[in-house]
C-alpha cells in the first residue's frame, strides 16, 4: 500500500499578528511617538513650558504654533509637556491596579471560601460608584494633589481587575490539565503561578490597554475640577480649565483637548484590535 | 441588597474619615469653629467627641433617617439640596440616554449588517471617537462653535437668563412648561438641552454601538439565523425580528448600568454648561471641600446604581421569555 | 437491476445537479469541499445522501441554495429548469422556504428563543406572500401544527421553543418548511439530535408528508439505519464526491465501493453475532488534505499501488454505480 500523500495546498505564510497590521499599526506608532516625546522632551523642547516667552493671548502663528496663553506661555510646548504628566500617571495607576487586582482576584478566585466572599463584597461595593465620583471623594478627602489623585485612582481601579482575574481564575481552575496537576500533587502556589495565571492574562491585557486611555481621561477630569494637578503645572485637564476662563481664545483649550483625544483614541483603538485578535483565537476559527 | 447599601454607606464614611484634617472642621466649616453652640450641636449629632465607632453608629442612624448632614456652602441639609437638583440631572440624563441609545443602536445595526465594509469601519470609528472624547472638552468645543461663533444654539444654563422657570411640579422644565401650557418656555428648555444632552450622549453612543454590533454578530453566528435565512426570510426581517430581539437583551443591562453612571457622571458636563444639577453640586463641593455634600452625592451615586440594577434585572427577566416563564 | 427510477425517467427531474463544485477560501489555501457531484431528483422520490462529516454532503445542498457566504460555487443545479448556481440572490431567497425547503439538525438551537412558535411559522409564510395578513397566517400556523401531529395546536402555537420537547421542535421546523407547499424538502440530519423513538416518529412524519404532497425528499445523514426504510435511492459521498449511487436495497444488499462496505459493516446487527465493534481505520479525508488519486485509498483494504495515481469515476458495477478501479477490474472479469 502506498503512503498517504502530503497535504496539498498548504502554504507557510508569516504574517504580523493582527494587532500590528493596518490601522492598528497607526495606533501603535502614534502611542510610541507620544512615549518618545514624553521621554525626550527636555532635550529638544521648543520653549520653556513654565516661563512666559512673549505676548499673552496670541492666536496661533508661525512662532507659537498653538498660540500663547494668559500668562504668555507657548501653548504648543505646554501641550507636549502635558504628556509627561498624563502618561506616567496612567502608567503608574494601571500597573498598580493590575498588580493589586491580580493578587486579590487570583487569591480570591483560587482559594474561594469566606475569603472570596468578603473580598468580592468589597469589590462590589467599590464598583457601585461612578469612578469619577469616588475618585473625587477620595482625592478631596485626602487633600487635592497629584499624588493623592493617583492614589485615589488606584483605589478606584483595582477592583475592576480583581473581579476580572477572579472570574478568569475560577474558569481556568476547572480545566482538566489544572485538575491533573493537582492530582499529581503539585503545590497550590505552583499551580497558580505556572498554570492558572498565564492563561488568565489575555483579558487583562485587553482591558489594561483600553483603561490606559480611560485613566488619562480621569486624570484630566480630576484636574479640571481642581483636584489633581494644579496650575502652573502643564497638565492637560488643568490647561483646559484655564481655557474656560479665556473662552474666546479657543486655542488654549483646543490644544490639550486634541492631545487627550489623540492619545485616548489610540489606546481605545489598540484595545479593540487586541480584543478582536484574541477573541478569534478563543473561538478556534 | 440592604447589605450592599450598608456597605456603600460604610465605605463613604471611611473615605470621609480619611482626611488628615479634624473631622470637626469638615462638618461645621472653619468659620464656625469659634461658635461654641454650633460646635456643641455638631458634637452631639455626630458624636465627634466619642470614639470612631460611636460616630459610625450615629452616622448610620442619621442616614437611615435621610439625614446626610448640612452642606456648609449652601447651609442647607444635603438631602434637600440633592432632591432640589436631582430633576435637572435626570432631565439631562434621560435626554442623553434617548439620544445615545437610538443613535447607538442604529449605528450598531448598520455596522453589523455591513460587517467588514467601509460602513462598518466608519460606524466603529465614530463609536470609538465618542468614547475617547473628554466630555468637558467636547462641551466647550460645541459651545464655542454653535453658541459663540454660529449663534445657533443657546449658551450655558437650562433657560435664558432672563426667563423664569415654570413653577415646579416635577422639576423637569420641559414637562412642567408643557403642563402649564407654556410653549415658549418649553421650546427654550428644549433648545438648552440639545448641546449638553449631545455631549453626554456621545459617550453612550460609543458604548452602545460597540455592544449592539458585537451582540448582533454573535447572534448571526447562531443556528436559528441560518435556519431563518434557509426559510427564505428577507435579510431585514432576519435582523429586525430575529437577531435584534436577542441582541438587545444584554443592551438592556448596559443601558441601565449607564443610566446609573450618568446620574453622577454628568459631573463634568454640568460644570461646563452651568447646569444646576447633582453633578455640578458635586464639583462645587469638591472644590470647596464640603464633605457632607461630597458624602451625600457619593451615597446617591451608590443608591442609583443599586436601584437601576434592580430595574434592569426585572426588565431583562420580562423581555426574555426563557426567564419569564421559568 | 431493480430500477426504481425507470418510470420516473419519463418525467423531467425536479432537481438536476451537474458537476457541482464548492471551494472554500481558507488561510491555508482553497479547500475543495465538493468536487463534482451529479444527481437527479424526481418528485415523490426520496434520495439519501450518506457520508461522514467532511464528505461534503451538507455543503452540496447549502451551496445550491446560496446559504454559504464565502464559498465559490460552480457547476449547475437546476430546479424545475431554473439554474440556481449564480442566480440573483433575491430570486434565490424567493425559492428558499417556498419551493425548496431545508430543515436542520438541532432543533434546540434552530428556533429563535424569544419568539413564539406560531410567530416564527407566520414569519416564514409572510416572507413569501406579502398579501397574507397576520391573522390568516396565524390561523394557517395552527393548521400546520396539526399536520405535523402536534397535539393541541391552538395552545401550542403560543408556546416558546424552550417549552417544547426536542421532537416537537423538530416538528415545528418541519411545519415551517412545508408552510408554503414546497416541491423539494431537504432534511439535513433531521434526527441525529433526537432520541431513537422520536427519530422513528419524525421519519414517519416525513414519509407521510411526502406521500400527501408528492414531495421530493433529500435526506442527508451519516446514519445508515435511518436510510433503509425511508428512501428510494442512496448517494454515498466521500471527500466531496459521490463514490457510489443506486437503489437503496441494491446498495444495502450488495455494496460495491469499499467505503460503502465499511459503513455497512459498522452497523451493529441483531441477527448475527459480532465479537468486535468494527470501524473503518484511519481518519476521514478533509478538503484541506486530500490524498492523491482515489481519496479513500489510505484507509482501503483493497487498495493497490495504482489507486494513488488516478481518481476513478462512477461506473456501473454490479447493481449500482461505483467509483472504484479495483472493483471495476474485478467486475470486468
Amino acid at each position: 500500500m502506498t503512503a498517504i500523500a502530503l497535504p496539498s495546498g498548504v502554504k507557510v505564510v508569516r504574517r504580523r499578528p493582527p494587532w500590528l497590521r493596518g490601522t492598528s499599526l497607526v495606533a501603535v506608532v502614534s502611542i510610541g511617538m507620544w512615549v518618545i516625546v514624553a521621554l525626550t522632551l527636555p532635550l529638544w523642547s521648543p520653549h520653556d513650558p513654565l516661563e512666559p516667552i512673549g505676548d499673552r493671548l496670541l492666536s496661533p502663528n508661525a512662532h507659537n504654533w498653538m498660540g500663547s496663553d494668559a500668562l504668555g506661555r507657548d501653548v504648543f510646548t505646554r501641550t507636549l509637556w502635558g504628556a509627561r504628566q498624563s502618561l506616567p500617571i496612567s502608567f503608574v495607576v494601571i500597573v498598580s491596579s493590575v498588580i493589586v487586582g491580580t493578587v486579590v482576584g487570583a487569591v480570591s478566585g483560587y482559594f474561594g471560601g469566606w475569603l472570596d466572599t468578603v473580598l468580592m463584597r468589597f469589590v462590589d461595593i467599590t464598583m457601585a460608584f461612578p469612578p469619577i465620583l469616588l475618585a473625587m471623594a477620595i482625592t478631596a478627602s485626602l487633600g487635592p494633589s497629584v499624588r493623592n489623585a493617583v492614589l485615589a485612582m488606584i483605589l478606584v481601579w483595582w477592583p475592576i481587575y480583581a473581579r476580572l482575574l477572579r472570574s478568569q481564575v475560577v474558569a481556568v481552575r476547572q480545566r482538566e490539565h489544572v485538575e491533573s496537576a493537582v492530582a499529581i500533587g503539585a503545590s497550590r502556589w505552583l499551580i497558580l503561578r505556572r498554570y492558572v495565571l498565564p492563561l488568565s492574562y489575555t483579558p487583562v491585557l485587553v482591558n489594561a490597554t483600553t483603561d490606559f486611555g480611560q485613566v488619562v481621561l480621569l486624570t484630566a477630569s480630576l484636574s479640571f475640577v481642581g483636584l489633581g494637578a494644579r496650575p502652573p503645572s502643564p497638565e492637560w485637564g488643568a490647561m483646559i480649565t484655564e481655557g474656560v476662563t479665556n473662552f474666546y481664545d479657543w486655542w488654549i483649550a483646543a490644544a490639550p483637548g486634541i492631545a487627550i483625544l489623540l492619545v485616548v483614541f489610540a489606546f481605545n483603538f489598540l484595545g479593540d484590535a487586541l480584543r478582536d485578535s484574541f477573541d478569534v483565537k478563543d473561538r478556534g476559527r | 441588597m440592604p447589605l450592599l447599601l450598608a456597605g456603600i454607606a460604610t465605605l463613604v464614611f471611611v473615605i470621609s474619615r480619611l482626611t488628615p484634617a479634624d473631622p470637626l472642621v469638615s462638618i461645621v466649616g472653619e468659620r464656625n469653629l469659634n461658635n461654641p453652640e454650633v460646635v456643641a450641636a455638631a458634637k452631639a449629632q455626630w458624636g465627634l467627641d466619642q470614639s470612631v465607632f460611636v460616630q459610625y453608629v450615629k452616622y448610620m442612624k442619621n442616614l437611615l433617617h435621610g439625614d446626610m448632614g448640612t452642606s456648609f456652602t449652601t447651609r442647607q441639609p444635603v438631602t434637600s439640596d440633592l432632591l432640589d437638583r436631582l430633576p435637572a440631572t435626570l432631565e439631562l440624563v434621560i435626554c442623553a440616554l434617548i439620544l445615545g441609545v437610538s443613535v447607538g443602536v442604529s449605528l450598531g445595526i448598520l455596522a453589523a449588517r455591513h460587517r467588514g465594509s467601509i460602513i462598518d469601519g466608519i460606524a466603529r470609528f465614530f463609536a470609538l471617537l465618542g468614547a475617547s472624547l473628554p466630555a468637558f472638552w467636547a462641551g466647550l468645543v460645541l459651545l464655542y462653535v454653535f453658541y459663540a461663533q454660529l449663534g445657533w444654539l443657546p449658551g450655558p444654563g437650562r433657560l435664558d437668563t432672563r426667563d423664569t422657570p415654570p413653577s415646579r411640579i416635577t422639576g423637569f422644565y420641559t414637562v412642567d412648561s408643557l403642563l402649564h401650557g407654556d410653549i415658549s418656555t418649553f421650546g427654550n428648555a428644549v433648545r438648552h438641552l440639545i448641546l449638553p444632552a449631545t455631549v453626554l450622549g456621545l459617550g453612550v453612543v460609543g458604548i452602545v454601538t460597540r455592544l449592539v454590533r458585537a451582540s448582533l454578530l454573535d447572534e448571526f453566528s447562531l443556528e436559528y439565523v441560518r435556519v431563518a435565512r434557509a426559510m427564505g426570510l428577507r435579510e431585514r426581517t432576519v435582523v429586525n425580528n430575529h437577531a435584534l430581539r436577542n441582541a438587545l437583551l444584554p443592551t438592556i443591562t448596559i443601558v441601565a448600568f449607564t443610566f446609573a453612571f450618568l446620574i453622577t457622571g454628568a459631573v463634568l458636563t454640568e460644570t461646563v454648561f452651568s447646569w444646576p444639577g447633582v453633578g455640578n453640586y458635586a464639583v462645587e463641593a469638591s472644590r470647596r471641600l464640603d464633605y457632607p455634600a461630597i458624602i451625600g452625592v457619593t451615597i446617591l451615586g451608590g443608591i442609583a446604581f443599586l436601584l437601576t440594577n434592580l430595574v434592569s434585572d426585572v426588565a431583562y427577566a420580562f423581555a426574555d421569555p426563557r426567564i419569564r416563564l421559568s | 437491476m431493480t430500477d426504481v427510477g425507470a418510470t420516473s425517467r419519463e418525467r423531467t427531474p425536479v432537481l438536476s445537479v451537474r458537476d457541482l463544485r464548492v471551494t472554500f477560501p481558507t488561510s491555508t489555501g482553497p479547500a475543495p469541499a465538493v468536487r463534482g457531484v451529479d444527481f437527479d431528483l424526481y418528485s415523490g422520490e426520496a434520495l439519501a445522501i450518506v457520508g461522514e462529516s467532511g464528505s461534503g454532503k451538507s455543503v452540496t445542498m447549502l451551496a445550491m441554495l446560496g446559504l454559504l457566504g464565502r464559498a465559490a460555487v460552480t457547476g449547475s443545479a437546476k430546479f424545475d429548469g431554473t439554474e440556481l448556481v449564480g442566480l440573483d440572490p433575491a430570486k434565490l431567497r424567493a425559492i428558499r422556504g417556498s419551493k425548496v425547503s431545508m430543515i436542520f439538525q438541532d432543533p434546540m438551537t434552530s428556533l429563535n428563543p424569544v419568539l413564539t412558535v406560531g410567530r416564527q411559522i407566520s414569519l416564514v409564510m409572510r416572507a413569501h406572500d406579502s398579501k397574507l395578513s397576520k391573522a390568516a397566517a396565524a390561523a394557517r400556523a395552527v393548521d400546520l401544527l396539526e399536520q405535523v401531529a402536534i397535539s393541541r395546536p391552538q395552545t401550542r402555537v403560543h408556546s416558546y421553543p424552550h417549552e417544547l420537547s426536542g421532537g416537537m421542535r423538530q416538528r415545528v421546523m418541519i411545519a415551517m418548511a412545508i408552510a408554503n407547499n414546497p416541491e423539494v424538502l431537504i432534511a439535513d440530519e433531521p434526527t441525529t439530535a433526537l432520541d431513537v423513538t422520536v427519530q422513528a416518529q419524525i421519519m414517519e412524519l416525513l414519509g407521510k408528508l411526502r406521500e400527501e404532497h408528492n414531495l421530493a425528499l433529500v435526506l442527508i445523514t451519516h446514519d445508515l439505519g435511518v436510510v433503509a426504510g425511508a428512501t428510494d435511492r442512496v448517494n454515498v459521498m466521500y471527500a466531496g464526491r459521490v463514490v457510489e449511487t443506486g437503489a437503496v436495497d441494491a446498495v444495502f444488499r450488495v455494496p460495491v465501493h469499499p467505503y460503502t462496505r465499511g459503513l455497512l459493516e459498522c452497523l451493529p446487527r441483531l441477527d448475527a453475532r459480532q465479537e468486535v465493534q468494527v470501524s473503518i481505520p484511519g481518519m476521514a479525508a478533509t478538503p484541506q488534505s486530500l490524498p492523491s488519486g482515489c481519496p479513500f485509498h489510505p484507509r482501503c483494504r483493497y487498495a493497490v499501488d495504482s489507486c494513488a495515481d488516478v481518481e476513478p469515476s462512477l461506473e456501473p458495477i454490479g447493481e449500482t454505480l461505483a467509483a472504484c478501479s479495483v472493483m471495476a477490474g474485478v467486475a470486468a472479469q
